[in-house]
This record gives C-alpha cells, structure tokens and sequence, in this order.
C-alpha cells in the first residue's frame, strides 16, 4: 500500500467579537462601595446564602487592596414589613454577619462597624412588592479615609 | 587512459539519480491526479477548501454566541472527515482535537460541515483532515 501524506489545510480562521465585559460588581467611590448584586440572606434569618459569597469576596479584596479605607460601616436595612424593632434587630444581625464573613477573608475588624437601620431609611415605595425588595439591603459606607496607598502584591 | 575514481562514481550516479526522479515525479504526478493512494489534486483540495469557507458565517454565529458565556473561548478544532465517492458529501466527521472543549461549538461545527459537500465529487473517497481556528476579534 502507497500512503502518501497531505499537506496540511492552512485553518479555517473564525472570528467573533467579544461581548461587552460586564460591569464590575463592586466598584469603590470616594464615599461607599457599591455592590451591583444584593448579599441574600436566608428568609427572616442573618445567615448569607452561599450564592453572596463571591460577591463579598469581591468586597474584602477591595478592601485588601485599599489599605486607605480606615472605617467601612456595612448597613443593614429592610422593607416596612412587620415591627421596626423586629426589622432593626433583623438588619443589626445582617450587619453584623457580612462583618463577621469579611473578617473570615482577612479583612481587620476595627476597620468595620456594623449597623442596623431596620425600615428607616427606604430608597423605594414600600407599598409596592419591587419597592420592598430594593429596601431590603446592605450597603458599604466608607466613614473614615486616610491617603491613597499603593498595596504590593507578591506574585 | 585512466579516469580518477571521484569522475567514475560520478558518471555512474548521475543516470541512477536521474532514473529515480523520473521514478518519483511520475508517482506524484499520478496520485495528484487521483490515479491511486490518498493524495489529493490541487482541484480537489481547492473544491474543499472553498466549501469549508461557505461554512465560515454559521460557524461564526455559533462561536459569536459561546462567546457570550466564556469570554475567554478560543483555540482549534481539528475535523477528519471524509467526501463520500459520487456524491462528494461530507460524512463520517470526527472530532480529532479540540481546544475549545465547548459541546456546543463542536456540534454545531459537525452539524454544520456535514451540510456541505464538494462542488466537483471524486470517484472515490477522498479523505480529509481539516483545522479550524477560533479566535476573538482584537
């Protein structure tokens, strides 16, 4: 039997453009970090369900590398559903989980303070159920700052 | 008269050597026009190369939307295939190697070469192996 070998084929090139990357879920202003996502809690609960656990990560890398931000308060806040006292103390306990979470990544605890805000400061209706769920949530407020350092990372 | 030894190997090489290339350039010549083996004519490979090319827009949608979960995707899929005798259909194709290890690009690259089939079919089978690059526009 004859084998001949072929010549390869040059390929056939395929190109596409990339989509647009997705913005950052957590980016750093001058006053707050900002999360694009909502940290989940369990229902009536202030566990944080596994699904936020990058998104926190994203946060405590944040401010690993922002050795600047000398005090974070991490609020907690709910919709008008049930007791404000039931709510304050719900959102304290939320609070205080997503420190105790950042402080298991590494981040130093006297950099946070945690608060919880209960119904009193909504940022929708809370008479429409889409309004209820944007007052349910943490926020990251920057209280205290002192000059921009620059944080090596050994690679 | 006595020839030096260099001159008479010489002289005795050179019809041995040109015997042998006639030998080759008659086989060559010979596949390339199918007569035998799995050589492939300059036609046939121009017929193939031009119908994986009208595969190059579906095949781009298909990466264009892989792309949208893995922004990262990209390598070569290398395909063995064959050109069915008569007919010229693209049958019997076979994932070689795959870099994008995406079930969906490699579907729908066998789906969518198995549509095709050369403009000009061989008497036989003419079998075939065939890379394809994907790549991200820059």
């Amino acid at each position: 039997m004859i084998t001949v070998k072929q010549d390869p084929f040059p390929p056939l090139e395929i190109r596409a453009d990339r989509p647009a990357a997705p913005p950052p879920r957590v980016v750093l202003t001058n006053s707050s970090i900002t999360i694009g996502e909502k940290v989940q809690f369990a229902t009536g609960s202030s566990q944080i369900l596994p699904v936020s656990f990058g998104l926190l990560d994203e946060v405590a890398k944040v401010l690993a590398d922002n050795p600047q931000i000398e005090l974070l308060q991490i609020d907690g806040h709910t919709d008008s559903t049930g007791t404000a006292a039931v709510n304050r103390k719900l959102s304290q306990q939320r609070a205080e989980s997503v420190m105790s979470y950042l402080t298991s990544k590494g981040v130093a605890g006297g950099r946070m303070k945690a608060k919880g805000f209960g119904p009193d400061k909504p940022i929708a209706d809370n008479s429409t159920d889409e309004g209820k769920e944007k007052n349910r949530r943490v926020e990251f407020n920057i209280l205290k700052q002192g000059p921009k350092k620059t944080v090596v990372h050994d690679d | 008269m006595t020839r030096p030894l260099t001159t008479t190997l010489a002289g005795s090489l050179v019809p041995w050597l040109a015997g042998r290339l006639v030998l080759a350039a008659g086989l060559t010549a010979g596949l390339a026009a199918g007569c035998g083996g799995t050589g492939l004519g300059a036609d046939t490979r121009a017929d193939i190369t031009a119908r994986m090319t009208t595969a190059q827009q579906p095949l781009e949608s298909c990466y264009q939307a892989a792309l949208k979960t893995n922004r990262k995707l990209q390598g070569m899929i290398v395909l063995t295939f064959v050109a069915a005798p008569q007919t010229g259909q693209f049958q019997e194709i076979t994932v070689t190697r795959d870099e994008l290890d995406d079930p969906g690009v490699r579907k729908c690259v066998v789906d969518e070469v198995g549509k095709l089939k050369l403009d000009k079919p061989q008497a036989s089978r003419v079998s075939i192996s065939y890379p394809i690059h994907f790549a991200p526009n820059k």
